[in-house]
């Protein structure tokens, strides 16, 4: 990425690469924007004012900033919350007082861009653009280099040396067309790697530490191998084997399973005949097999490590977990994660019962962040827990798509899922007087939203610690945005994050219902206040034994 | 073998709805190939996670949503429910009440035996509305004319399945050979039956049923009526010679009738002339 | 034979939803028409008969009388069109398996013929040809008069179908109490016998043809006597009977009788072509019209929720 200016003299700029000071996830970057250090926000088809948990928070983090920059494809909420979201509508904030500039770009869509789609199992696939984009609507590639292009030359003949990572950038990609898109196999390319002749990499075992080979990621390194885009692969299932190998690519080095040691027995024989991914060729001493070996290549299955050996070769014939130290698969993990070492039972941040395993109600290690319009609940036997004494869990339709920006504008999708609902027992609808496609408001100490009832045996109550537990289910991709719109739920749901990937608990919530419509304006905030004031919340509930900050 | 005028087999639909999931991609590729328009309000129904709630004008493939409480031993009994999911569509009968009684012809038998609308020739008269004991068929409130599935009559012409099959992630939606699959439907209910699932029977599969067999018959879990279809339709055509006969007496007894008012004394001034 | 006395069966049905789809006709239109048409081709049955045995008078009106009326149900007929413009693909094919195409070309021969009969009639040019196109007419007439009933049979709606068998009748029964009583209405007391005649013969061919046919005492018969086809057919008897009474009585030797009776009689036979269209709407709506008929046919008790 900066070509030229990496020389073994400045460590190949080495420095240029941003440190990691502590977690950057997107929660603490919102406290980070609410402590005024966050001054601008890209938010590049992502819509955190109704996806992310606790979308007030997000609304108040995104009025905190200089700039916002959203790219999607409609209006979604995270671009319009300064002028009509919820905060606006109850008085709490005021447009002209919100001091953040907020631009919003069109983006393109997926059939309208080409590029690569890496799934959660490592297949990187590539797509191809089918249609160019209409009127102003661009992909986030052509934004990232057009962008970068005007930074740079409002930057140039800069002698400042903070300036220097940005202009020593290698930043000259190939575009096409009228609209000089990037073309998005050169960045794929330069992802893949190259040497210093310029040829693209088939490897990652081709990288040297001399300086000689670039490469933008080392887990991809391969997937341009011979000069062809291995993700743009499309042999059919049906013409391969179990592998499916010439499909697209797999990080990295195209292994489509990893740890495939496994799949063989301890003298490398495949375990299923059906099911074989690698095995030990006696003959040519070394692994081959359907898959790419996810083992030394050469090490055979009966080799047992001396006493004094050391890193790889401290690994046996028989350990395929080959990322860990000792090659062993952990159930007891004694270093890596922040909790453990083996999995046990806390209750949920918010939850009606007292952790039945441990006097400690929840996980210690949890992250929490006590600010006023982040409060908890009383759980348990804690005084105040009563008030809201249902689970709320909630979960996604068929018909929509997370925080709905591109579904509940689409007429055929919106009209097969119109509104927000909620879903209820026959016998919490009886204790709360809920009736079906009637209005209900439901309510937790963050905030208060509407949707329809929905009654239906499907949602059982349950017998816990021997009484009663009524649950409400709810779909959470609605907000105020486009054709059918909805609160979102997510304005119920609190910050609390698990210790090691920082992921929120919105699943599992505690929350009481009420029939009918909720209020409007400034009654809003006045009724979810009340409802703090009865629980008798304060900062300090639901935070005992986190890693608050 | 079952074919058609041309001596072609002929083709229809099997909806297998013991494995819908109601996704409702049928109802999305329906309406995105034939350009359909969104049709209805932005609001609940109620009715389960059918929003839709019946074929119609602008509702080719419709998917049925039924909570019933369900004894353990039912099949796909979960906490006392079962959730049946079903994707209704037009049956393409094999004597079609529509087809019968249009009386413009543009309701035709294509060469592939299944019902189909030429909109250019459509004049909104509505008979067809009335006559189709599905209650299939619709009239466009904008347009004028009456809309309904034609089986992708431009997919099938050029050897591709309806858009509905392709796009069913479970293949509850199958096309093919209307034999192969009363074949295959058979078989799938033995299997059934044998798994302790009694409920499950085929309708509109036999050609001795009130409309000479659909050419889009279902597997369902539960009595037809439970999912909106009528229990044993006939086809109105099969009680019109009756109809005739019954109006030809009327019109013969009305002629003779206001004839035999005439008989008697003729009016004095016109006798006198 | 009160239809109060069955207990509300129980069935399944989908949410409560109506199976079938409700007729797209509207009442004005179509219920108007099989009033007019009835009228009509009833009308140019008694315009025959009176040009043959010297009722100049009565010929005239009901010549008229059926040329308005024709004229009218055309209009009524192409306005309830979805694509009124497209009316003449009426006449594209010609199908004895939709009554509706039938009844195109029988109204497409009868029309003109009445009309010409009409015109003739009034301005006294091509007296023969006209009086062989009323006769054309009467002949066909009786056709239009009769056709309706099977148009609407001819349906998977419940009230029609069910009543294929007594339709015919109860339509010509009230074409003639119509005819008939524009008849009285429209010619002088000296000529009116026939049209007497014809009014009470179809009065009580149309009361009873719809008793029997409401009176089956089946589930689908109780459209024919709850909300507004009970209101339409319950008013329907009242007039048809006093107009009949009326003129088998009164209309011999008062004007004003006859008048009265006829025009009871022209109400009445326009609320039972009115009252049946809608006792046919309302049998699409409830579900329980079409399975619980279906079930009971095949000697099946009809499913109910599982407990």
């Amino acid at each position: 990425m900066v070509g030229g200016a990496a020389t073994p003299d400045n460590d190949f700029c080495f420095d240029y690469l941003p440190r990691i000071t502590g977690s950057h996830s997107t929660y603490e970057t919102v406290q980070a924007q609410l402590d005024g250090v966050c001054k601008g926000y890209f938010l590049l088809g992502e819509n955190p004012a109704v996806g992310s948990a606790n979308t007030g928070m997000q609304r108040r983090g995104m009025a905190e900033l200089d700039w916002l920059v959203v790219r999607d494809f409609s209006l979604i909420e995270s671009a319009t919350w300064w002028k009509d979201g919820p905060e606006i509508q109850t008085g709490e904030m005021r447009t002209e007082d919100i001091g953040t500039e907020v631009f919003f770009f069109p983006a393109a869509s997926h059939t309208e861009k080409s590029g690569s789609f890496t799934n959660t199992n490592r297949l990187v696939q590539w797509h191809h653009a089918a249609v160019e984009p209409d009127g102003d609507r661009r992909s986030d590639l052509w934004f990232m280099l057009h962008l970068g292009n005007i930074i740079r030359r409002k930057l140039a003949g800069s002698t400042d040396e903070a300036d220097r990572p940005v202009l020593d950038l290698t930043w000259d990609y190939l575009t096409e067309g009228d609209t000089a898109e990037p073309v998005a196999e050169t960045v794929l390319a330069e992802i893949n790697g190259w040497n210093a002749d310029g040829e693209l990499l088939s490897a990652y075992t081709d990288l040297k530490a001399d300086g000689s080979t670039a490469c933008g990621c080392w887990i991809y390194c391969g997937c341009y191998a011979d000069g062809v885009n291995q993700t743009a692969r499309r042999k059919a299932h049906m013409l391969q084997s179990i592998s499916s190998q010439e499909w697209g690519w797999a990080w990295p080095a195209n292994r489509r399973e990893l740890y495939n040691r496994a799949s063989a027995d301890p003298e490398g024989k495949p375990w299923s005949e059906r099911k074989k991914l690698v095995w030990w060729d006696e003959e040519e001493q070394k692994w081959t097999g359907d898959d790419v070996p996810d083992f030394e290549p050469t090490k055979p299955p009966s080799y047992r490590p001396d006493d004094d050996a050391r890193g790889v070769d401290a690994l046996s014939g028989i350990d395929p977990f080959i990322m860990q130290a000792d090659g062993k698969g952990w159930l007891y993990v004694p270093a890596g994660l922040v909790d453990g070492p083996l999995p046990t039972h806390y209750e949920p941040q918010d939850s009606p019962f007292d952790n039945a395993l441990y006097r400690v109600q929840r996980n210690p290690a949890r992250q929490t962040f006590s600010r006023p319009h982040n409060r908890y609940h009383p759980s348990g036997s804690e005084d105040g827990a009563d008030v809201f004494p249902y689970v709320l869990t909630t979960y996604r339709l068929t018909e929509h798509f997370t925080a709905g920006g591109m579904t509940r504008w689409l007429p055929y999708l919106a009209e097969l899922q119109p509104e927000l609902f909620c879903e209820v027992s026959p016998q919490l609808a009886a204790e709360r007087s809920l009736r079906h496609n009637d209005w209900a408001t439901i309510v937790t100490a963050r905030g208060a939203i509407e949707a329809r009832v929905m009654v239906t045996s499907r949602m059982p109550s349950l017998t816990v610690h021997g009484r009663t537990l009524h649950q409400i289910g709810m779909p959470y991709h609605w907000g105020p945005n486009g054709l059918t719109t909805g609160d979102a739920m997510n304005e119920l749901s609190a910050v609390s994050l698990d210790p090691n990937v920082h992921i929120q608990e919105d699943k599992a919530l505690t929350a009481d219902i009420r029939p009918g419509r909720r209020p409007r304006g400034a009654d809003l905030p006045a009724f979810v206040a009340e409802y703090r004031r009865r629980a008798r919340i304060d900062e300090h509930t639901g935070t005992e034994g986190a890693m608050a900050t | 073998m079952t074919t058609t005028q041309l001596g072609m087999p002929r083709v229809g639909f099997f909806t297998d709805t013991s494995v819908c999931i109601g996704c409702k991609a049928c109802e999305v590729a329906c309406k995105e190939w034939n350009a359909i328009p969104a049709d209805g309000p932005l609001e609940l129904t109620g009715e389960s996670f059918d929003n839709t709630s019946a074929l119609g004008a602008n509702t080719w493939r419709h998917v049925a949503f039924i909570e019933q409480p369900a004894a353990p031993s039912a099949g796909g009994e979960h906490d006392g429910v079962r959730w049946l999911m079903s994707s209704d569509v037009c049956k393409h009968c094999t004597e079609a009440a529509c087809l019968d009684v249009c009386p413009t012809g543009a309701l035709f038998r294509t060469e592939f035996d299944t019902v189909v609308v030429q909109q250019d020739v459509c004049n909104g008269c509505g008979y067809c509305v009335s006559a189709c004991p599905y209650g299939v068929i619709g009239q466009r409130e904008d347009d004028g004319r009456v809309f309904k599935c034609t089986m992708c009559y431009d997919r099938i012409g050029v050897g591709q399945e309806p858009a509905c099959a392709k796009a069913c992630p479970t293949k509850s939606i199958q096309f093919g050979e209307l034999d192969d699959l009363r074949e295959r439907a058979r078989n799938r209910v033995a299997e059934l039956q044998a798994s302790g699932l009694h409920d499950a029977r085929l309708y509109g599969d036999s050609p001795d049923d009130g409309v000479g067999g659909n050419g889009a018959f279902f597997l369902l879990m539960d009595e037809p009526e439970a999912y909106g279809l009528p229990p044993h339709p006939v086809v109105t055509t099969r009680h019109l010679p009756q109809m005739w006969r019954h109006a030809a007496i009327a019109a013969a007894t009305l002629l003779g009738g206001v004839v035999a008012s005439f008989v008697g004394r003729q009016p004095a001034r016109l006798r006198d002339r | 034979m009160s239809p109060r006395r069955r207990r509300e069966p129980e069935f399944m049905s989908y949410y409560g939803r109506p199976i079938l789809k409700e007729p797209t006709w509207a009442a004005t239109d179509i219920a108007g028409y099989l009033f007019t048409g009835g009228l009509a081709g009833a009308s140019s049955i008694l315009a025959a008969g009176a040009q043959h045995t010297g009722r100049p008078a009565l010929a005239r009106s009901a010549k008229l009388g059926a040329f308005g009326a024709i004229a009218v149900s055309a209009v009524a007929l192409v306005h309830d069109l979805g694509r009124p413009s497209r009316f003449y693909n009426m006449l594209r094919v010609a199908k004895p398996t939709s009554p509706m195409s039938v009844g195109s070309w029988l109204l497409a021969a009868y029309g003109p013929l009445a009309g010409a009969s009409a015109v003739s009639d009034v301005t006294g040019v091509f007296p023969a040809a006209g009086r062989l196109a009323g006769d054309a007419a009467a002949v066909l007439g009786s056709g239009v008069a009769s056709y309706t009933s099977v148009l609407i049979a001819d349906t998977a709606v419940p009230a029609w179908h069910e009543s294929r068998r007594e339709l015919p009748f109860v339509f010509v029964g009230s074409a003639a109490a119509s005819a008939g009583g524009f008849g009285l209405l429209s010619a002088p007391l000296d000529e009116s016998a026939p049209a007497r005649r014809t009014a009470v013969g179809g009065a009580l061919v149309e009361l009873a043809a719809t008793r029997v046919m409401e009176g089956k005492g089946d589930l689908v018969s109780e459209t024919f006597h709850t909300g507004t086809a009970g209101q339409l057919l319950r008013a329907a008897r009242v007039l048809t009977a006093v107009g009949g009474a009326g003129a088998a009585i009164l209309a011999r030797r008062s004007r004003v009788a006859a008048a009265a009776s006829g025009a009871a009689l022209l109400a009445g036979s326009a609320l039972t072509r009115f009252g049946i269209f809608a006792a046919g709407q309302a049998s699409t709506r409830d579900p329980k019209y079409v399975v619980v008929p279906q079930r009971e046919r095949d000697g099946v008790r009809p499913a109910t929720v599982p407990a």
